[in-house]
Parts: C-alpha cells; sequence; structure tokens
C-alpha cells in the first residue's frame, strides 16, 4: 500500500474507529492500540473491497477474541485504568457527574445484546446499512431492524437506569 | 416494509428511512405513509428521538476527564508510528536478518574477546556482557505458549523497549552491535511474518490468536524506533552499560508485573508527550468541538465530517464557529446560542451557492428540541452532535 493511500484510509477512518472502539472497550488507550493494529493489518492488504467496513469488522473481531481470551485480565485492566485515572484527573465538581453519565451510558450499553450493540455503535460512526452488514455478516434487510432494536433498548434503560437513580437521590433525601 | 399504504409502517423500516437506507422509491412511500397515518407519523416522531437519543447516549462515552483527554497524541504521530511499523513489517535484504545479525554479534564478542586475551590487559567482557545477557535475556522470555512463528516473542520487543526508553540522550560512541539494533531487527523479522499471509476479515481475529502479542510488541518497537531515530544514534557504549543494565532490569520488572495484570505499560515517551498534550487541551477550557453525526445529509457532509466544529462561547448570545482540522473551502460558518440558555446552537453553513441551518444541543441529556412549522419550512435541521476533543 502506498503512502498516499495509507493516509487517506488513516485520515478517513482512524477517528471513527478510534471512537468506536472506545465506546466499545471504556478505555481509549486500549483502543488506540487495537486501531493501530487494524491499520497495520489493512497496510498488509493489496486491496480492501469495502474498505470500511473491514477495518469495523477487523477491530470487532480482535476485540471479541481478545476479550474471550482474556475476560479476567480485561477486567482487572478496566479496574487500574480507572485507578489510573483517579490518580491523574484534577478532583472537581464536574468529574463525578461526568463519571455517573458515562456509567449510565455504559450500562445502558452494555445491556444491549452483542450484535445490536456493535450494529449501533458501526452506524454512529456512519457506516451505511450495506457495511453493518457486511462487518456483522448480517442481512441488509435485517439491519434496520437491529438498529430500532439497540436505540430502543439503549434509551429505555438508560430512562430507567435515570429515573433509578433519581429515585434513589430522593429516597436518601427523604431519609436524611 | 408496508407493502400498501393501509399497512403501518414497521419500526425497522422507518429507522432505515431515517437512515436514509431505502431506495428513493421506498422512501417516497414511507414518507407518503407517514404523512397519511397518524399512528406511523407518531412512530416517525419516536424513531426520531430515539435516533438522537442513542447518538447523544453514546457521545457521552467520548467526553473523557482532564488528564486522560484521548487523541492527545495527534493524528500525524499515529500516522508516523503506522509508518514505522510498516518499516519494521517490510521484508529485509539479507544482511539485516537476524541471522545475520546474531552471527555479526557473535564474530564481534569473539573478536573483542580475542583482542583482550592477546593484548595481556584484565579486561572484563563486562563490556559486552550486557548486549549478550539481552539477547539471552530475549531468547529467555519468549512465552513457551506462543506459536512457534512468534519465535522472536514480546519479550524480544520488551527488552528492545527497555534498552531504547533507558538509553542516555548523549552517548560517546554508537555501537551499531547492540542490543537495541538487534531487538529493532527481531521486532521487524516478527512483523515480517506477519506480514506473509492476507486473510479476509472473519480469518484476521484467528491470526490476531497468533501474532497479537508479537504484533503488540511491534507496535511499541516502532514507536520506539521513531523516538530512538531522533535520538540518532545514541545508544550507550558498551562499557557504559552496566548501570543500565541494572536499571534495564528493574523497568522490566515493573512491566513485567504490570503485564502480568494486563496492563500496558506506557512508559515511553509518546505516552508521556501524549499526557502534556491532553494536559494542555485540558486547559483550553473554553473551546468546544463537535461532531455532526447525520452524515449521511449532503449539507452536514461539506462540513467535513468527521473533522470537528470547534464552538467557542461568548457570553449568553453568542458564539464563534469554526471547522476545526483543515479549512474547508468556501465555506464560512455562523453559529448562535437560540433559545434560553446556551445548550441550543443553530449553525449556519454558507457555501458560495447555498447555506443551510442546523441546530443542535449541547447538552447530553437534552435533545434539541422539536421544530416549529416555520422553523421546518424554513429548511432548519435538528442534528445530533457528540462532543469530542478538540483535534
Amino acid at each position: 500500500m502506498l503512502d498516499e493511500e495509507l493516509e487517506r484510509l488513516f485520515r478517513l477512518y482512524h477517528g471513527p474507529l478510534v471512537r468506536y472502539l472506545t465506546r466499545r472497550l471504556g478505555d481509549r488507550d486500549w483502543a488506540e492500540e487495537v486501531a493501530q493494529e487494524v491499520f497495520l493489518r489493512a497496510l498488509r492488504q493489496d486491496s480492501l473491497v469495502s474498505e470500511r467496513s473491514w477495518l469495523f469488522a477487523v477491530a470487532t473481531n480482535m476485540v471479541r477474541d481478545e476479550a474471550r481470551r482474556s475476560e479476567r485480565q480485561r477486567r482487572h485492566l478496566q479496574v487500574l485504568a480507572e485507578q489510573e485515572r483517579e490518580t491523574m484527573v484534577e478532583p472537581g465538581p464536574t468529574n463525578a457527574e461526568r463519571a455517573h453519565e458515562v456509567a449510565l451510558a455504559r450500562e445502558a450499553l452494555q445491556s444491549l445484546a452483542e450484535k445490536d450493540r456493535l450494529a449501533l455503535l458501526m452506524r454512529e460512526e456512519g457506516l451505511n446499512y450495506e457495511e453493518i452488514a457486511a462487518a456483522l455478516e448480517l442481512s441488509v434487510g435485517s439491519v434496520g431492524t437491529t438498529l430500532a432494536r439497540a436505540r430502543r433498548r439503549l434509551a429505555e434503560t438508560w430512562e430507567s437506569l435515570q429515573a433509578g437513580e433519581g429515585r434513589r437521590t430522593a429516597g436518601g433525601s427523604d431519609n436524611g | 416494509m408496508a407493502d400498501t399504504m393501509n399497512e403501518h409502517l414497521d419500526e425497522g423500516t422507518i429507522h432505515a428511512w431515517l437512515d436514509g437506507a431505502l431506495t428513493p422509491d421506498e422512501s417516497e412511500r414511507v414518507e407518503r405513509h407517514a404523512a397519511s397515518c397518524a399512528a406511523c407519523g407518531e412512530a416517525v416522531a419516536e424513531a426520531r428521538g430515539l435516533v438522537a437519543a442513542s447518538s447523544r447516549i453514546l457521545s457521552s462515552l467520548d467526553d473523557v476527564a482532564a488528564g486522560v483527554i484521548p487523541g492527545t497524541r495527534g493524528r500525524g504521530d499515529q500516522l508516523a508510528a503506522l509508518r514505522a511499523r510498516r518499516e519494521a513489517a517490510r521484508p529485509r535484504p539479507w544482511w539485516r536478518r537476524r541471522e545475520f545479525a546474531v552471527a555479526a554479534s557473535l564474530v564481534l564478542v569473539a573478536g573483542t574477546w580475542s583482542m583482550a586475551l592477546r593484548r595481556g590487559v584484565e579486561q572484563s567482557v563486562d563490556g559486552v556482557a550486557p548486549v549478550a545477557g539481552m539477547v539471552r535475556q530475549a531468547a529467555d522470555s519468549q512465552p513457551g505458549s506462543r506459536v512457534a512463528s512468534a519465535e522472536a516473542g514480546p519479550g524480544a520487543a520488551r527488552d528492545a523497549r527497555v534498552g531504547i526508553t533507558q538509553a542516555p540522550v548523549r552517548a560517546p560512541s554508537p555501537s551499531p552491535s547492540s542490543a537495541l539494533a538487534l531487538a529493532k531487527r527481531e521486532a521487524g523479522d516478527v512483523a515480517g511474518r506477519g506480514a506473509a499471509t492476507t486473510t479476509p476479515p472473519a480469518n484476521e481475529a484467528r491470526r490476531d490468536d497468533i501474532d497479537a502479542g508479537a504484533s503488540r510488541a511491534a507496535t511499541e518497537m516502532a514507536r520506539q524506533q521513531a523516538v530512538a531515530q531522533n535520538q540518532a544514534m545514541t545508544v550507550p557504549a558498551p562499557q557504559q552499560q552496566a548501570p543500565l543494565r541494572l536499571d534495564s532490569l528493574r523497568v522490566r520488572q515493573r512491566e513485567a508485573d504490570r503485564r502480568e495484570l494486563g496492563l500496558a505499560a506506557r512508559t515511553d515517551a509518546a505516552s508521556r508527550a501524549g499526557f502534556l498534550a491532553a494536559k494542555a487541551v485540558a486547559d483550553d477550557a473554553v473551546a468546544e468541538c463537535y461532531a455532526i453525526r447525520e452524515v449521511d445529509l449532503p449539507e452536514i457532509r461539506v462540513l467535513g465530517v468527521p473533522e470537528a466544529i470547534r464552538l467557542v462561547p461568548a457570553g449568553d448570545t453568542g458564539v464563534t464557529a469554526t471547522v476545526a482540522g483543515t479549512p474547508v473551502e468556501g465555506l464560512t460558518l455562523g453559529a448562535r446560542f437560540v433559545g434560553r440558555g446556551t445548550d441550543l446552537v443553530e449553525l449556519v453553513v454558507r457555501r458560495p451557492v447555498d447555506s443551510t441551518v442546523v441546530r443542535f444541543s449541547r447538552s447530553v441529556v437534552a435533545p434539541a428540541p422539536a421544530l416549529t412549522s416555520t422553523e421546518r419550512s424554513a429548511g432548519v435541521k435538528v442534528v445530533a452532535a457528540a462532543r469530542i476533543v478538540c483535534p
């Protein structure tokens, strides 16, 4: 692959791919590492027919396999990464709120079935239905249904989590 | 999909329509049906809300707190690292191959030994030992569980990384036979072997099982190579390596500990630079950057998505907007807050021939309210925008 081709590929897809992986993994550094691996593999290909779906499919498979292989380590990694963040982040009132928002969003995202979650994350990065179908080995016709289900579930779970938090807060205030 | 005008639209079809995934004919049919069927009209409105809400919820995962802001290593750095990795993956000429390098090292060691003996000087081989030691460590530390093709293994690269990280910036005499040079070749060979096969996506992950470790090691190698190149041949001379070796071992131990826990050590210069840059970005608290999600809208595409829109709020009424990153030729942006508060931003995108107005909410939890019929007829569009780290 030529330098120009590499630049083009990188410029077009690096950002979306890292964001996709960050949302999936919850760890930016890890996401960037995986993205590097994906691009390296892309460089080894003579040509890519559907480059965006190829990149996202490879990234998805890499993460899935690594997660399967070392689920225990991954959990440990997340804990350590959180700890590391805590030591680096300046304390402030907004950090707690942000962390809470992120935690709610992550929990809501985790409540989705794997295929639904991936389809939604890919769609958010601009992949069209054909690309999502190719990357996840779905039929194009089922992507709309998959996305509809994913979005509904995400929003409803997020709302119920939010409502639960509200009730807890209110209960805490009442008790206090 | 509703086959006739009398059948209600199913949710999947509505989402496909909103995502622009239907053919023009299908789109027209859905549009007509939604306009004439109250229930489907409501379903479409609900689906719009779900689309926006999903984007908003997911975008809240992107905003990382200060100190660990993502993307702090610039695109250029990432690209440089990738290029370095590609270099490492290229087939190497025979004189740079590992076998030859090892042979050359042995000749050099033998030559040094022989000269020392010949001179009758009571010269220890400490100067050479660290090199040989590191080579041996590289061989010893290869994980047995890896397949044979990754024989140089992460261990070799780890040694190399330590060697580079710990290298003093200035050293009197470069040593081409150093552990650094050898480890570079090792990493090159590992990556080179990885490049020997090409497989479709479905098989990629399986191959990843095989060479993920080696490849990750090569990543670090490549990143370090870039740093090392800047330090042009500043590998310490052999006689200076005794304390270095001790430090290296300590670092290796720490790194091995962290690796055991699944945490890739991030002690390299690039990471440090990344964190410093992150801090700098965090300090720039005024600017906010957003990426507009509806990339299928042609009027949005002109913004150069995924390039970011950079907003600088100015009081309660004003906001200036620019396209972050490379400027888009012929495009000007105007922006203002609309409604009460400063959550709702209206962006006017002007091109030489036309202009468009999009509206989005800065709030993660509160979506932009629905448009009035006047606004809609004026062509204003509500879009979802994700807060991102400014490039």
